[in-house]
């Protein structure tokens, strides 16, 4: 028994809706209550998906069970008749799991003519990510087993692309991209858009690629195990990352073409064959890191969490491409935290594997960071440090599937990796010319800041405009003031204001200079710097703040 | 319940036809997004599992700042086999934490199949803890959706409710609704020399107000048809059996028939007519559409009654339950229409695809799987947070369904259906 506010992954049966909604010609039917056909929400409203979500819910209420009655042969039924699917999977929940129903039997008898598969894991100890993860090799197992004559040309398998997977459509055309670069053909995408008939060609592949970790991976070890189809599992995220994975993966063919007799003639491109204009470099990260505004970079610090595979490569990336500290590295996925550990040693000694998210907001506050790649809860977290924030990982928001092309793996998404970090981190290269070339302009800046939270209004508009732009400014007036009571009242206002002037603590007493040299600090790191001076006046034994104080610790905090 | 005979007229009333299978909606939890924001001083306590909590944060699109004021005590794998589940400090620590006047437990599912013994755990904690009253709510899916425990909660709070003395005969509106609509009906009522008591729930515990046998209970919308019968029986309250007041037309029912109660007639024609004037350019939006309510939170029914009068076809009226008794006025003036209780979700996509109507009101999910079929829809979930009660609500309530339709017609003209790829239903 624990207590829960909030969750970094949803439940076994989310993966498997995850699973059958990324792929055509299957259907899932979960064996439930009423109210969990939630999930459903989460394809068309935060994927903006357009298919009604081929997910059906055989609904356990508790006078159809009193009666000893189970829904799921007429649910079968339904489905068989309404979408005729090649194949239905069968899972339940945690509540329906504590009746313990056979659903084989329950699934014989329908008695339809579809395929089924009884797909249950424990939703007590099996999460979203491993649930999909599983059901994707189960399902290799059970569609790929027969061994099929390999392509003529070189192709490869892409495993792990799925339906509410952080970026993954974006990713899926950068992998193509380069592939087509490379003169590889796909072979099979699995399972975004992928039918059972396509899990059946896998084994005709000359290898498989299956950047995610924690998504498709094992499927990709267990077509290699079957078919001595070579797997290449790791993550193209970052230039070095990227350019191993384009030679891992040519190696790949290369072994597989020896072992089966094929030739094979394929060299790595020339790193420009990948750019967008075929000239210049795919990625400006390298010349970016090198240039002389980056060079703060170097003493930046940043905090990573997130699922397996983000967290580890955005961890090396920021590390050893983009020259920055790493004060933190986490992940959630606590099933894979040895290797996580493993991974993430060579650039941190703060490692945290945890599914709680105040455990991490702990080692948020502990550590400031100058930048934080988080989640979606690691931005709530941040906003209320105000420490910059950018989403690396699920679970996130509908506003992570944007519309223009966003990849985070390849050279593609280097560029778009390091433009979010460098886009939010703007506001601390900011306070870096602050420093060195004074505040002049900031009051400036703060009372812009201030106006902005008015209304949007500056132009006046066409008369018949007006009237529905007037309409539109009360609407967003009125939500406007239900999101401030809302934050209010749940206590989230310190994100929302701009932090006032030393809220000068009981026990210790600032001087009057002391108090001044605080107020010349650009507001948006103010908050931070008298949290330092007094955590370090505390631990000194320093009751009095002095001017003096302040520069000591600054001097401390340079070293 | 008490019901004074000049209101109910012999009248005939609409069908109501019954499917249970297919019927999807919101579990009872969900109630929680939105009372634990009206109940200023209350805690919401799920005992529940990862399922519950992850509804909790996807459906409702509600996060967790820094002091949330509800929460999952999640029964975890260990705790099946347990002897008994035990959440005397998490109860603890939120009363230390966030000191709340009071605390609804709220059941789900998973202990409801384990047999919990829901009501003598809360009754244990209430020993324990007896300053802070624990409230166990029926919240489980396997039995109560969204409206219907919400209608819980506010059964749980009459033993809050002081009582009144035999003579103080005032109005006690029952149902929340949010502020900006609560001061509007009081003022409405005040004007008409109603009094009022106040509104149940209140803002926060110590603001309910007294009821007592001279009461008038008088329901704002249809879900709390259990409340309002367990306060009559209990206190032995009278009850208004009108229509909701939502529209104009229902509004003007509302409260003439609530002046009966004080022996006064009272005549709102010109009111209700000058309110439907105000809302001529949204209601010519409405009249003579087509329009589907697919059903899942039991304003269903007074929102059809209002599209009618606005001159819409209603095509089907699906709903997650009827009380017969409790919502006869609305089903007279709904005669003739098809009404669906528990609407089998599956036969109406089947249907709506072959009808065509012009506007579907649905649920979160359906919605953009509709548009992406050229179906035109509003969110059934959004009608319960707009403030849409009384005669100033109703502009608001209009505008639900004119802007869904308008925005239609003014995307049509766009020439821009060939970005749409074609239907991917298989
Ligand atoms: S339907 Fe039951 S198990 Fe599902 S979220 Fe609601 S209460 Fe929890």
């Amino acid at each position: 028994m624990r207590m829960s506010f909030w969750e970094y992954q949803g439940t076994a049966h989310t993966g498997v809706a995850r699973v059958a909604s990324s792929m055509n010609g299957v259907h899932a039917v979960a064996y439930s209550p009423v109210g969990d056909c939630y999930i459903n929400s989460m394809f068309t409203m935060m994927e903006r998906e357009k298919r009604f979500p081929p997910v059906h819910t055989s609904v356990l209420d508790l006078k159809t069970m009193g009666m000893g009655i189970n829904r799921l042969p007429e649910s079968l039924r339904e489905v068989s008749h309404d979408h005729n699917p090649d194949l239905i999977v069968v899972t339940q929940t945690c509540s329906s799991s504590l009746l313990q129903e056979d659903y084989g039997s329950l699934a014989r008898q329908a008695n339809i003519p579809n395929e089924v598969l009884i797909y249950a894991p424990n939703p007590f100890r099996v999460e979203e990510d491993e649930s999909a993860n599983g059901l994707l090799t189960v399902m290799v197992e059970q569609f790929a087993a027969m061994k099929l004559p390999p392509t003529s040309k070189p192709s490869v398998n892409i495993i792990g692309p799925i339906s509410l997977g952080f970026h993954h459509k974006h990713d899926l055309l950068s992998l193509q991209r380069m592939l087509e670069t490379m003169g590889i053909a796909v072979n099979v995408v699995f399972p975004l858009g992928a039918t059972v008939a396509d899990i059946k060609k896998l084994p005709q592949a000359w290898a498989t690629i299956a950047p995610y970790r924690e998504m498709g991976a094992d499927a990709a070890i267990v077509l290699e195990k079957m078919h001595n189809i070579p797997a290449v599992t790791s993550a193209p995220i970052g230039v070095v990352a990227t350019r191993k994975w384009v030679r891992e993966v040519l190696e790949s063919l290369n072994k597989f073409a020896s072992g089966n007799g094929l030739t094979f003639d394929l060299k790595e491109p020339a790193i420009a064959a990948f750019s967008m204009d075929q000239k210049s470099a795919p990625s400006g990260l390298p010349w970016f890191t090198i240039t002389a505004d980056v060079q703060g970079y170097s003493s930046k610090k940043a905090f990573v969490f997130g699922d397996f595979t983000h967290a580890v490569a955005i961890t090396r990336m920021l590390a050893t491409e983009l020259d920055m500290q790493i004060v933190g590295a986490g992940t959630y996925n606590r099933k894979l935290a040895n290797e996580f550990r493993e991974l993430v040693k060579p650039y941190t000694d703060n490692i945290i594997c945890s599914s709680e998210f105040a455990e991490v907001r702990k080692a948020i506050g502990e550590t400031l960071p100058d930048i934080v790649m988080g989640t979606q809860m690691e931005r709530h977290t941040s906003a209320e440090f105000d420490i910059p924030c950018a989403t690396i990982s699920n679970p996130t928001h509908i506003e992570d599937f944007s519309l223009s092309y966003q990849p985070f793996l390849g050279y593609d998404g280097s560029n778009f990796i390091t433009d979010r970090v460098y886009h939010t981190c703007t506001l601390g290269l900011e306070k870096h010319m602050i420093e060195m070339f004074g505040d002049a302009g900031l009051g400036v800046e703060e009372a812009r800041l201030k106006a902005n939270e008015r209304g949007k209004i500056q132009v006046a508009p066409e008369p018949e405009a007006r009237e529905q732009e007037l309409e539109a400014y009360k609407i967003a007036e009125e939500l406007r003031a239900k999101a401030t009571q809302l934050a209010v009242e749940s206590g989230a206002a310190v994100a929302v204001k701009a932090p006032p002037v030393a809220a000068i603590t009981a026990e210790l007493v600032w001087t009057d200079e002391a108090q001044k040299a605080l107020k010349q600090i650009p507001f948006f790191v103010r908050p931070k710097v008298q949290k330092r001076v007094e955590e370090y006046a505390r631990s000194h034994g320093y009751s009095l703040i002095t001017l003096d104080l302040v520069y000591e610790v600054r001097e401390k905090a340079q070293q | 319940m008490t019901i004074a005979p000049d209101t109910l007229p012999e009248i005939p009333e609409a069908e109501v036809l019954r499917e249970d299978n297919g019927y999807h909606a919101f579990c009872g939890l969900t109630c929680t997004g939105w009372l634990y924001q009206k109940m200023k001083d209350s805690f919401f306590l799920i005992l529940g599992t990862h399922t519950c909590a992850h509804l909790m944060q996807n459906a409702l699109g509600v996060m967790i700042f820094a002091k949330p004021r509800f929460g999952v005590a999640m029964v975890e794998e260990g705790d099946l086999s347990a002897p008994q589940i035990d959440i005397t400090d998490i109860v603890k620590n939120i009363v230390e934490e966030h000191n709340p006047s009071i605390i609804f437990l709220l059941n789900s599912c998973t202990p409801e199949i384990m047999k919990v013994d829901f009501e003598s755990m809360a009754r244990r904690l209430n020993q324990q803890f007896n300053n802070v009253p624990v409230l166990p709510v029926r919240a489980d899916g396997l039995e109560y959706t969204m409206t219907q425990s919400e209608d819980c909660v506010i059964e749980s709070l009459l033993q809050f409710c002081p009582v009144a003395p035999a003579g103080d005969k005032r109005i006690v509106f029952m149902g929340a609704v949010n502020d900006v609509n609560t001061t509007d009906l009081k003022r409405e009522a005040e004007k008409l020399g109603l009094p009022v008591a106040g509104f149940v729930p209140a803002n926060t515990i110590g603001e309910l107000p007294a009821i007592g046998p001279d009461t008038i209970l008088a329901p704002l919308h249809p879900y709390v048809a259990k409340s309002i019968t367990q306060f009559s029986r209990l206190r032995g309250a009278k009850v208004l059996q009108s229509q909701f007041p939502i529209g104009p037309d229902g509004t003007r029912v509302f409260f003439e028939d609530l002046a009966r109660h004080f022996g006064k007639e009272i005549n709102l024609a010109e009111r209700e007519a000058e309110i439907w004037r105000n809302l001529e350019s949204k209601v010519s939006a409405i009249r003579g559409k087509r329009i589907f309510i697919t059903g899942d939170n039991m304003l269903e029914l007074p929102i059809a009654r209002f599209l009618r009068k606005c001159g819409a076809e209603l095509i089907e009226v699906g709903t997650p339950y009827v009380n017969r008794k409790f919502h006869k006025r609305e089903l007279q003036a709904l005669n003739g229409l098809r009404v669906v209780e528990m609407p089998n979700m599956h036969r109406q996509i089947r249907d709506i695809r072959e009808l065509k109507p012009d506007l579907v009101v649905t649920n979160f999910w359906e919605a953009n799987p509709f548009e992406a079929e050229g179906i035109a829809t509003k969110w059934s979930t959004e009608i319960i947070f707009t403030p849409i009660y009384g005669f100033t609500g109703a502009s608001d309530l209009a505008n639900l369904f004119a802007r869904a339709l308008n925005r239609h017609r003014k995307l049509d003209v766009l020439d821009w259906k060939e970005f749409l790829p074609n239907n991917q239903e298989n």
